[in-house]
């Protein structure tokens, strides 16, 4: 078991006094079966004041804090700090588990279309189609999709047998009893077509920061054929969303130090387990999960609507390492 | 009766006048332009006897109660899908659900507290439903004036008519926000004067007495919506009649670019602190893909079988239905479930042949998008032109309102469309309307 320690301060500094700003901030990291928040200290510079900040969820059952700061400023900071224990690696919740709010079955399908960030266009219809998946048709009456035959089936990719840097990309397969929910009846026909669609994904993407924004989509990054971990992110959901697996994304913070990441989560029969598909690998016990939603723009680390403040900058910085074990 | 009627004919001038001068309008876009123009009034009304108006209250109550016990599932456990009864295509996919709506039960457990429910009687003299208007319908204020000043203009006229009176608009939709306000004012929300319907939220605010507002004169602050008043004061809100659309009712929670919205309001009312009316989200029951289930959802909640029918419709995302439209492409009218305000409607038989293909491609890649309906033949209208009556396609937009109980206005806005070659009477491509008359013994 790993106990991690994490940091994640923002700044912004304005070029004139803000009069009166509202903040959202979604930054204490979500419980699930995979990770336990073990402590948080959260602090906000302007202080809303008493009542200035509220407490809440989303509905994605993602923790949030938001208030209005009516003390006129030229910078605000917020700043969080605490302690998350990972309690395993396999799988981030189960369907119908302990998780909030879309652990649940009946929430599936809200990851299963395509949705805002993450809808292809011609670019990524045609890169899916190459990749020789099969797609769900068209149910010919009765309930939702059917079921296009076994995964496997067709295919035209070469099934990987191991993973460099991912020790634990075997076990959740095996820990996948149930087919369940997922379009993919077959629990480890579905992890099998996240984890070659990610290898490919990391063949045919580069990384380079700066090659797009935070409003650039899916099929636009894959029009670059680069970009950043949003980016990633955003396009394997959408094919992981055309090949039938529910996908979701999520924010977090990851070991070392710099800015936030994201990475994905594939529905495996009854089990969301976690990708990255930027570094290739299943996210394992260095990563922290803040929460999640259908693509970006579902979970911003914050977001903030000002009076006043001419132009902007902004500061991210974020530090997680690992809590020595007790002697 | 007709003698009556033809009194009142005398005065549409005069009404009219007095309409523009009331600044009763409406805002019509017409490539790509926005454009406010007067809503012509047809002095002859539309009559409804008392045992028909009793059937469509008691079909309309049902409908109505089945559609709020749909968003309320959709929005939390989703049994319906879970059962089979609606394919969860239908929701998920769909442009009105709000995944942001997940979990939040508004006061009382009621989404859909104003609906404008659209109706077109056949031929055969059945009542069909055209669709439900569950966001922000808008036009009862038009029929409530209308009576307001042809009772003024030609009082005789009113006298001896068994007419139940429409002007209790107000007291029904009063009593309506009374019951889900959760303490505090009530207030209307409009964008402002220069919103299209700027007319009906001054008139229903001074009608119901509640604030008018705009969004710069509410805040939120400690889980709570507060009224500022003229002189500095904060006054608790809870309830909003909301005349903005959900993406810019707070743009801490939808879109951030709105100006008008009040950031959040939706956290307020997540933590049942204030009731929106109509809530948010209600678009997932009110698409035109979604119409085509409201039957079964009927049967599914309430386990009744719907009084009103829908106009026979055909959802080309079942294969045999896509057969049938296939095979009776000519005779049918097509839908774009995505649109609204009588726009992506076209009809087969009007369609050129290698538009025809066209739309017979894109029907078949995207399935889920298109409806497809039998042509109603509807009963005309009357209608006034250069002082002879002239027969037009009409419809009628029914207000249902959820309070304590289910209440059906016992009138409503009629709507006719001017050109006598279109079917489509919808007030956005700028038809005039008519008072609707419901009588009683």
């Amino acid at each position: 078991m790993t106990t991690l320690h994490f940091m994640y301060r923002m700044e912004i500094d304005h070029t004139e006094t803000v009069s009166r700003c509202y903040f959202t901030i979604k930054c204490i990291p979500r419980e699930d079966e995979r990770q336990h928040l073990e402590k948080i200290r959260l602090w906000l510079k302007p202080h809303p004041g008493g009542a200035g900040y509220s407490q809440g969820r989303d509905s994605f059952g993602n923790r949030q804090i938001y208030g209005c700061v009516t003390e006129p400023h030229r910078k605000f900071v917020f700043r969080a700090e605490g302690e998350v224990e990972i309690l395993q690696t396999g799988y981030v919740e189960r369907v119908g588990g302990k998780g909030t709010g879309a652990g649940q079955a009946e929430q599936i399908g809200i990851f299963r279309y395509p949705h805002g960030k993450c809808v292809p266009g011609e670019g990524l219809e045609s890169y899916h189609r190459s990749l020789g998946l099969m797609m769900p048709e068209h149910a010919g009456g009765g309930s939702g999709l059917a079921i296009s035959g076994h995964a496997g089936g067709g295919s035209g990719l070469v099934i990987p047998g191991h993973v460099d840097g991912s020790p634990d990309l075997a076990s959740p397969v095996c820990a996948c009893p149930d087919a369940g929910h997922s379009l993919w009846g077959d629990p480890d026909a579905a992890f099998q077509v996240c984890t070659d669609l990610m290898h490919r994904l990391h063949q045919d993407f580069s990384y380079v920061p700066g090659a797009t924004q935070v409003r650039t989509t899916a099929e636009e990054a894959w029009g670059l054929r680069k970009g950043v971990c949003q980016d990633y992110a955003h396009i394997y959901i959408t094919l992981l969303r055309m090949s039938g697996i529910p996908a979701r994304y999520v924010c977090g913070l990851i070991a070392g130090e710099g800015a936030s990441h994201a990475w994905v989560e594939a529905l495996c029969g009854d089990r969301w387990i976690a990708f990255d598909p930027t570094n290739d690998c299943l996210a394992g016990d260095q990563y922290i999960k803040l929460g999640h939603g259908r693509d970006a723009d579902d979970h911003g680390i914050n977001r903030g609507i000002m009076w006043g403040g001419g132009l902007q900058t902004q500061k991210i910085w974020a530090q997680v390492e690992a809590v020595p074990a007790d002697p | 009766m007709d003698l009556k009627v033809s009194s009142l004919a005398q005065h549409a001038d005069k009404i009219n006048g007095l309409l523009a001068r009331y600044g009763v309008r409406f805002g019509i876009y017409k490539n790509g332009t926005f454009k406010e123009q007067l809503f012509p009034f047809d002095p002859i009304p539309r009559i409804i006897g008392p045992e028909e108006f009793a059937r469509l209250e008691k079909g309309l109550k049902q409908r109505v109660t089945a559609l709020n016990l749909f968003l309320k599932d959709i929005y939390s456990r989703k049994l319906i899908i879970r059962d089979g009864a609606i394919p969860e295509d239908f929701i998920f996919a769909s442009s009105g659900y709000m995944a942001e709506c997940e979990g939040a039960l508004p006061p009382k457990g009621i989404y859909s507290h104003i609906s404008g429910i659209d109706l077109v009687k056949g031929k055969d003299g059945e009542w069909y439903i055209l669709e439900d208007n569950l966001r922000v319908p808008s036009g009862a204020s038009y029929p409530m004036i209308a009576r307001e000043l042809c009772r003024r203009s030609s009082p005789k006229t009113f006298q001896t008519l068994c007419l139940e009176d429409n002007r209790d608009y107000a007291a029904l939709l009063k009593r309506t926000m009374d019951h889900v306000n959760v303490g505090g004012h009530t207030v209307i929300l409009t964008p402002g004067r220069y919103n299209a319907a700027y007319f009906e939220h001054s008139y229903l605010a001074e009608k119901t007495g509640a604030h008018l507002v705009t969004g710069s004169e509410l805040m939120v602050e400690d889980d709570r919506l507060y009224y500022m008043t003229a002189d500095g004061k904060k006054e608790r809100v809870g309830a909003v009649y909301r005349r903005i659309s959900d993406e810019y009712l707070d743009p801490m929670a939808f879109n951030p670019e709105s100006l008008i919205g009040i950031p959040h309001l939706y956290e307020v009312f997540r933590k049942g602190n204030v009731a929106l009316l109509n809530a948010p989200g209600n678009g997932v029951a009110d698409d035109k893909g979604i119409y085509y289930f409201v039957p079964r959802m009927i049967r599914y909640y309430l386990k009744e079988e719907p009084i009103l029918q829908n106009a026979p419709t055909y959802l080309p995302f079942y294969k045999e239905d896509m057969d049938y439209v296939l095979a009776h492409f000519d005779q049918l009218v097509l839908k774009d479930v995505a649109e609204a305000g009588g726009y992506g409607v076209v009809f087969g038989s009007s369609m050129t042949k290698e538009k025809k293909a066209d739309f017979i491609t894109l029907l078949k890649k995207e399935p889920r998008r298109f409806i497809a309906q039998e042509v109603i033949d509807f009963q005309d209208l009357d209608i006034l032109e250069g002082g002879e009556a002239v027969p037009r396609k009409a419809d009628l937009r029914a207000f249902v309102l959820m309070a304590d109980e289910p209440l059906v206005w016992k009138s409503g806005l009629t709507r006719f469309s001017r050109d006598p070659d279109s079917f489509i009477v919808n007030s956005s491509q700028g038809g005039g309307f008519k008072d609707t008359w419901v009588l009683y013994q």
